[in-house]
């Protein structure tokens, strides 16, 4: 079964079908060919699958395609600014907090929604907002390194 | 993911979903924000023909705390919102504790506490401080008192097409405090191996009235009636404390699994209410 | 004796770089990953995410008991399925050919690409159906009726050694895949003459991988030769297994590895995923692609052995370890694969980072009926660090002695030779107990009273810096080779055989090309993994990646290099080592006259050279005697790395709650090529090493039914979970390391568990003798000692099962 569905995805318009009972995950990776999208466990569990439901992130494959009607998506490709890495994206390149990088899509997601609603977060609040983002490779101390120098980055941006 | 067909609708109002559940039973499935659904679905353990979403339905994801009465959360504000909402912090500290218990940021920003209660897990993390602050759950048809709500491992109240609307939950008078505590292996992204919650009005050193409640430990969140007997009237001291705290852990009735065996479920019940119990001590309102 | 490799490529060395003049390696943020970007963009593609036109998806039926006799395998319901194409069983493969993992030991292989009459537990592959879409397949995968009848299970390994016990393969065979014996020295005698003798007993539990990338695999089938991605460690092994798997050619069979969602040890074997698509995509025409769900990963691949322990050890009263008995029995699961290496690792790795002349060493690993173990990153010696260096802290706490004392006394020192043949080289084993004592402040531990709820625990650990086994049959042991090709217009390309799997060793090869060149690391592009364009290597395991691939890409440039200082020495009348080549230039320090780019340098020599590019061919054994693995005697590894490791905990003494504090890490590897990236793999240890030790247990019921396979019910450390962690790198350049590295990735996991055991361990004044430590193990040990004094916690019934276990003889 099919249905109509309309939404905002990276910032452009989408106007297409999507099977009713399709994942958001498998959506983006086959409908939309989004393949940053990851699938780990497909349970909400690992958050390699987290994506922006109206800047908030969620498990996509803990969410239907169709719910996405009329609402906003933005995937691990829609993160980058004016072809430029986002300053989450260049910390996490800079302070190599990534081996393997199958997490990296939706650790990058997490961060970026943490900075979005908390500009300057604690190692606590940091460590809190990617807790359930699972990463086998790094032990997490370098993406905290990173997430914490792109606040600082940010930061200084806006100043 | 691979899940079985079904046809999916984004209900309009909440009573337009009542009347889909009621004509179509058990081959419809009501999803709010879907974090609890979504595996069932995956894994075959519900086989709706029709999937009927209430997260575009308007007006439903209120938080709203008025003072003199107390805070209303809407079926469909997220346990996120909850959580990070001032009302909530503010007024009722342990509400917006256990709803950060739940899962992870990923799960809270879609996951609502109507539908952590709904799912009835016995060890759903809003459950217990719910039943201690007296919450009551206003649905399509009645108001229902929290106490009475959950039935069983995944069963409530609930009829057959009645959905909740909203969670009320009395707001903290002064002299009163409440708190929520659970215990789990890892710090998130963990079932509670037990959780306790705990509110108090005290009287000076008086324990003018308690409740206690335990979840993970029985077919359903329960309270710990014997406890609360113990506590009510008296005056506070550790000793009282403990005696309340073993009181506690007779009244559950855990099981033993791959998490946790019954024995060590029971003494955590104990730990935790003196706990929870002091928690609630230290957050109460001038 | 024949010539060594060393010496056959001697000339080479020459033209090395000099490390004083070295600009990357070494250095902390010099560079970045060469694939980072790819990576935070979501660009980067991995097995699933290939995506070809007409492709098909494959499902595996699974068996849902632990041991059964197939009776009838019924497709009919499930061929009904719109979509549903096709449908394989065992028979659809040739007999005989079942999949293992050393080629040589081929007679070993046990694993049927589907099972044809027996299923060996939960979870074993009984069917494939192809569908035009995952949906498809799995509605046809799920109604396939498969009719078994239930054979008696045996899930634990005592059991399954006794003499009634069912067999899981070979009758007659007490249930024992592999039993290996190590003796060196007069152990009999030290026993005699020791002061002090100690026996304990030890038992880890089954563990998992969990990369969180899901195993998978997609083929095509083009002009009678497959191509195959997969989520495999080694391309060419899984090449060689898929293509007796298949019963065809290697040369029929292309694999490709794409980018990795990790490994650990999890991917190494050949699996019914990488076949079952293969054959479909002959069968039907069309790609086909099988990506296994979370639980089929727990159920279908492999997992760490479980081991027990009986240790034994003699002492001088001040200290020194004279002699070791121990044995080891290793629950093997259901099949070989990659875990045959386990016994003789298991025993190996008991004989240092202590020394101790005299051995009597035995390890047997049977088979049970539950998911097979095989390797997995610090293998066997995660197990038995844990085991034997709890066991040192108990002996220093009987003799009285400080257990880093203690480890100082007995620690190996550079160049000494192990009972078994193990010839280490350099070593900074002293130092790195030294600098971790002190930065966990533990001339101080004392002050904590033991028992109180904080607790500071250490531990130490060696490991092969490249373990020299390369799995298939190669001539003299070449284990990794490389080519690198000079490009005229101003870059270098390099062809990598090593399997970057997340570890990051296509930054090290492009950084040791781009170093020897003097080119920027964007100018030297890397092809890599892929058995038609990249030359042989045995795959990404035994901490082999950068020591011998990193050595074989720098004889491949240094081969290339040659070749063009040669030249430019023959123009410039000068020898082609006082020729550097740095910043794109290629000049004589201090003569204008002589400077030209790197361009022109290639231009030139093509131009002299007819045409000829000019390209490099490199590789790198392990000179170790061929027969090891039969006689297990002999050098393991061209180096070994050495670590130390501390750890802070604090326990509340009433619910048994953990927290680990801080973690330090003091690691000998040599010169690090990336001080970020040997940190990375440090910190990634700690999360593997705090998981072993405190969260992470594959459960079964008594018929082998695995009662958590998922994220949620098997637990590894989220970020709130992970402590401060300080890595103190220490060492010296090895002689004969790439640029000086020696290893980062497995022996940094090794020595974490016993870290936090023994912090444990005295945080509590309980002693801890399985793992996991969880809470409620903690809870149960605090009640047992108030109720009795007892203060053993995890032994119940161990002594026992040793000694009644039947006498069999070793084999293998």
């Amino acid at each position: 079964m099919k249905k109509a569905i309309k939404f905002m995805l990276n910032g452009d318009p989408v106007e297409t079908l999507a099977d009713t009972n399709v994942t958001m995950t498998d959506f983006l990776r086959r409908d939309m060919h989004l393949t940053g999208t990851k699938r780990g466990c497909e349970e909400g569990e690992c958050g390699a699958c987290t994506i922006l439901l109206d800047r908030r992130p969620v498990a996509s494959c803990l969410m239907l395609a169709t719910e996405a009607e009329g609402h906003e998506i933005v995937t691990i490709e829609g993160i980058m600014e004016d072809g430029k890495l986002h300053p989450v994206q260049r910390q996490f390149v800079e302070k190599w907090a990534l081996q393997c990088g199958f997490c990296t899509p939706g650790m990058i997601i997490s961060a970026v929604a943490l900075l979005e609603e908390n500009p300057s977060p604690t190692e606590a609040e940091i460590r809190d907002a990617i807790a359930g983002n699972l990463c086998r490779c790094t032990g997490y101390a370098k993406i905290v390194e990173a997430i914490g120098a792109a606040a600082e980055s940010l930061s200084r941006k806006v100043a | 993911m691979t899940m079985p067909s079904f046809d999916f609708v984004a209900a309009k109002s909440l009573d337009q979903a009542a009347e889909m559940a009621v004509s179509l039973g058990g081959k419809c499935q009501i999803m709010a924000g879907g974090t609890d659904v979504m595996p069932l679905l995956r894994d075959r353990l519900i086989r709706p023909e029709l999937v009927v979403s209430l997260r575009e339905i308007p007006g439903l994801d209120k938080i709203e705390f008025k003072p003199g009465e107390g805070l209303r959360i809407g079926a469909l504000a997220t346990l996120d919102q909850i959580q990070a909402s001032p009302a909530v912090r503010d007024n009722l500290p342990a509400v917006a504790e256990a709803a950060h218990y739940v899962a992870s940021k990923q799960i809270r920003c879609k996951g609502t506490m109507a539908g952590n209660i709904c799912n009835a897990s016995p060890s759903a993390d809003t459950a217990c401080i719910l039943i201690v602050m007296g919450a009551k759950i206003l649905t399509t048809k009645r108001e229902i008192q929290i106490g009475d709500f959950f039935k069983g491992v995944k069963k409530t109240c609930l009829e057959p097409g009645e959905l909740v609307r909203e969670i009320f939950v009395p707001e903290l008078k002064s002299g009163e405090g409440s708190g929520y505590l659970k215990h789990a292996v890892r710090k998130a992204m963990d079932l509670a191996i037990i959780g306790v919650a705990s509110w108090v009005r005290m009287d000076g050193q008086k324990i003018a009235d308690c409740r206690m409640a335990f979840g993970g430990a029985g077919v359903t969140p329960l309270r710990a009636l014997q406890a609360e007997k113990h506590l009510k009237g008296k005056t506070y001291s550790e000793a009282l404390l403990e005696e309340a705290a073993v009181l506690a852990a007779a009244d559950a009735k855990p099981i033993s699994d791959v998490r946790a065996s019954a024995e060590y479920r029971s003494d955590m019940i104990r730990v935790y209410a003196k706990r929870s119990f002091k928690r609630a001590l230290e957050t109460l309102r001038s | 004796m024949a010539m060594s490799s060393k010496e056959y490529y001697a000339e080479i060395e020459k033209v090395y770089k000099k490390p004083e003049d070295y600009e990357l390696a070494g250095k902390g943020n010099a560079y970045v990953r060469v694939d980072a970007e790819a990576k935070v963009t979501g660009r980067a593609k991995y097995t699933d995410d290939i995506d070809l036109p007409g492709m098909w998806y494959c499902k595996l039926v699974r068996s849902p008991h632990a041991h059964a006799r197939i009776k009838s395998i019924d497709f009919t319901e499930a061929l009904k399925v719109p979509g549903v194409k096709g449908v394989l069983t065992g028979k659809d493969f040739p007999e005989g050919h079942n999949m293992g993992n050393p080629e040589a030991f081929k007679e070993l292989a046990d694993k049927e690409p589907i099972c044809r009459e027996i299923v060996r537990m939960v979870g074993d592959e009984v069917a494939a159906v192809c569908g035009v879409t995952e949906e498809a397949a799995e509605e046809g995968m799920r109604l396939v009726k498969v009719e078994y009848e239930v054979l008696p299970a045996v899930i634990d390994p005592f059991e399954a050694m006794n003499n009634d016990a069912p067999y899981v393969h070979y009758k007659n065979t007490n249930n024992i895949s592999m039993f290996t014996t190590m003796i060196g020295g007069d152990p009999d005698k030290a026993f005699a003459e020791a002061d002090y003798t100690d026996k304990h007993y030890y038992m880890t539990q089954q563990m998992v991988h969990a990369a969180i990338e899901p195993h998978g695999a997609a083929a095509i089938y083009e002009n009678g030769e497959w191509t195959i991605w997969s989520t495999t460690q080694g391309a060419y092994v899984t090449r060689f297994w898929i293509a007796w798997g298949l019963g065809v050619p290697e040369s029929a069979v292309r694999v490709i590895k794409p980018h990795m969602g990790g490994g650990f040890g999890g991917k190494l074997d050949a699996f019914a995923h990488e076949l079952c698509p293969a054959k479909f995509a002959q069968q039907l025409g069309h790609p086909v692609k099988c990506i296994l769900k979370r639980d089929e990963v727990f159920l279908g691949t492999r997992t760490r052995h479980p081991i027990a322990f009986e240790i034994e050890t003699a002492f001088t009263k001040d200290g020194k370890l004279l002699a070791k008995r121990c044995r080891h029995i290793l629950d093997g699961g259901a099949y070989g694969g990659s875990g045959i290496a386990a016994n003789a690792l298991s025993l190996i790795c008991a004989t240092f980072p202590y020394k101790v002349d005299n051995i009597d060493m035995t390890a047997r690993r049977p088979y049970t009926n539950k998911p097979a173990s095989g390797a997995m990153r610090g293998y066997s010696a995660c197990q038995v660090h844990f085991a034997h260096d709890v066991h040192i802290e108990e002996v220093a706490e009987s003799l009285g002695i400080d257990s880093v004392e203690l480890r100082r006394k007995n620690a190996i020192t550079p160049y000494y030779t192990g009972p078994t043949g193990l010839q280490f080289t350099t070593c900074d084993f002293d130092e790195t107990l030294v600098r971790a004592a002190e930065a966990i402040d533990w001339a101080k531990r004392g002050e904590i009273p033991r028992g109180s709820g904080t607790g500071v625990g250490f531990a130490g650990s060696g490991f092969m810096s490249g373990t020299g086994f390369p799995v298939l049959v190669t001539p003299r042991y070449s284990s990794s080779s490389t080519l690198v090709r000079l490009n005229r217009e101003g870059y270098a390309t390099v062809f990598s055989g090593a399997n970057d799997i997340g570890q990051g060793c296509d930054t090290v090869m492009v950084m040791i090309v781009a170093e020897e060149l003097g080119l920027r690391m964007d100018e030297v592009k890397i092809v890599n993994s892929d058995t038609t364009l990249t030359p042989w290597d045995a795959g990404s395991f035994g901490s082999r990646v950068t020591f011998l691939g990193g050595n074989s890409c720098r004889r491949a440039v240094g081969d290339a290099k040659l070749k063009l200082l040669t030249h430019w020495g023959e123009e410039w009348g000068c020898k082609p080592e006082d020729i550097t080549m740095k910043d794109h230039r290629v000049f004589v320090k201090g003569d204008p006259e002589k400077n030209i780019s790197y361009n022109e340098a290639c231009f030139g020599y093509e131009e002299k050279n007819f045409g000829r590019c000019i390209s490099g061919v490199g590789s790198f054994a392990h000179d170790g005697d061929k027969d090891i693995y039969v006689k297990n005697r002999g050098n393991y590894a061209p180096a070994y790395s050495f670590s130390s490791s501390a750890a802070r905990v604090e326990v509340d003494m009433e619910t048994g709650q953990i927290e680990l504090k801080h973690f330090v890490f003091a690691h000998d590897c040599g010169r690090p090529l990336n001080t970020r990236a040997v940190e990375g793999q440090i910190e990634g240890s700690v999360l593997l090493g705090l998981g072993f030790t405190c969260y992470e247990e594959c459960k079964y019921d008594k018929d082998g039914h695995h009662l958590n396979p998922s994220f949620r019910d098997y637990r590894f450390p989220t970020a709130l979970d992970m402590p401060s962690i300080q890595t103190i790198l220490c060492g010296k350049p090895d002689p004969d390391g790439p640029m000086g590295a020696k290893e980062a990735g497995e022996g940094s996991t090794a020595p974490v568990g016993p870290a936090i055991a023994n912090a444990l361990t005295y945080a509590t004044g309980l002693k801890f003798h399985r793992l996991p430590v969880d809470p409620e193990t903690i809870w149960r040990g605090i009640r047992q000692k108030k109720l009795t004094g007892a203060i053993d916690v995890g032994l119940e019934g161990l002594e026992e099962k040793f000694a009644k276990m039947p006498d069999v003889k070793p084999f293998h």
